[in-house]
């Protein structure tokens, strides 16, 4: 697989090569794109072999050059429970969703019980905006089959492989737990106020306050082994609402992150040298709070996303597709 | 895989270390859903006895407990 900066005219020539691409870039260039066997999602934040950067002027272009075969769907938030549905045995599945869709939160919410999810990797990401159009830009995904772009559903990229690859689909989570508080939500949701701790049933937004939790650092679940984040989004003192990037589960026992002093320097211990044919995302958080600008994180490029997906939705962590393993 | 194992794999909280993303996750679903509902356990046995039947990464995941 490769991953490439390209201007638009490359990325067209490329496509009219008939070659399966998965395109992260500006909105205004994914649309002037001829039509073809891609999948594209807006964002102009990017993770470059050069460092994190804001790109205007190209295209974030991983070319799947060992796919045997593919097709694209869109699916309207009705559909997503047949997402695997059209699966091609032994290949992995690609999915972009914009961020404060309806796709996005019904995925988010219901997206364990789909049938098939867990037979094939499931990765993807979650399109937006330059910060600055946040609530006045619809983040976009585009289908490129038809060259159709949507801001509802999510388009899908099943891809075929060589017989006895064994694709690889993991996340890398820097952050880690403290140990000396448990939160449990009585309900799940992407919003909460209230929260238990030692048994006890209190509002979060005054836990929060009093504990000196920082909300730009994640809370941390542990699902058999697998550290899976959900962020902090707001919290309104008023009210008394704090929303979260992802859903927080009922019953599932939450820690807050320690201290993180340096992203970048953390990403690049835990990738070391690999990365280089890989294909990934990152979050947006990671990219804002951990001053990723400029910053190398190893040979992981890809998209810089406002949520991740390995399966399930993610919050603050990379996720990484070897096709080569 | 003998149900009883299985069972111990649902009602237990150990971590899958060294199993995949998809097993772990997996896993942390049905412990959750017979957390919020023990008599769904049967179904859930069952749930995880046909995902390892259908994925063989899953039935290697969880032999290798």
């Amino acid at each position: 697989m490769q991953n490439e900066l390209l201007t638009p005219a490359q990325t067209a020539a490329r496509i009219a090569t008939g070659a399966v691409l998965s395109i992260a870039g500006p909105d205004a260039l994914l649309a002037t794109l001829p039509k073809g066997n891609w999948i594209g999602g807006t964002t102009i934040y990017m993770l470059t072999e050069d460092g994190g950067a804001e790109v205007e002027d190209r295209l974030f272009c991983s070319t799947l050059d060992s796919a045997t075969t593919a097709s694209i769907r869109h699916l309207a938030p009705d559909d997503l429970p047949a997402l695997a549905g059209g699966q091609i045995p032994g290949g992995i599945t690609l999915m972009m969703i914009p961020a404060f869709s309806q796709a996005h939160s019904r995925f988010a919410l219901d997206g364990t019980g789909y049938p098939g999810l867990f037979d094939q990797p499931l990765m993807g990401w979650i399109t937006g905006v330059p910060l600055g159009q946040i609530g006045r830009t619809a983040p976009a995904i585009y289908d490129g089959r038809t060259g159709q772009r949507h801001t509802e559903g999510a388009v899908v990229l099943h891809v075929g492989l060589p017989e006895g690859r064994r694709p690889a689909l993991d996340i890398v989570n820097i952050f880690a737990p403290r140990d000396d508080l448990t939160l449990t939500f009585p309900e799940t949701g992407f919003s909460a106020r209230e929260v238990t701790v030692d048994g006890t049933t209190r509002p979060l937004a005054s836990l929060l306050a009093e504990r000196g939790i920082d909300t730009r650092l994640p809370l941390i679940a542990n699902y058999a082994g697998a550290a899976i984040n959900v962020s902090f989004e707001s919290v309104d003192p008023a009210t008394g609402d704090v929303s979260f990037y992802a859903p927080v589960i009922a019953g599932v026992e939450y820690r807050p992150a320690r201290a993180m002093p340096d992203y970048a320097a953390a990403f690049a211990e835990r990738l070391g040298q690999g990365g280089a044919g890989t294909l990934s995302c990152n979050c947006i958080l990671n990219y804002l709070h951990g001053a990723m600008a400029g910053q190398r994180t190893g040979r992981f490029t890809g998209p810089v996303t406002f949520g991740e997906i390995a399966y399930i939705l993610l919050n603050q962590t990379l996720v990484t597709l070897d096709l080569a393993a | 895989m003998n149900e009883s194992r299985l069972k111990a794999l649902i009602t237990g909280t150990d971590d899958l270390s060294g199993a995949s993303l998809a097993s772990r996750i997996f896993l942390n679903r049905l412990r959750i859903e017979v957390r919020h509902k023990p008599a769904s356990l049967p179904d859930k046995l069952a749930e995880l006895a046909a995902f390892m039947a259908k994925n063989p990464f899953a039935a290697e995941d969880f032999a290798r407990l």
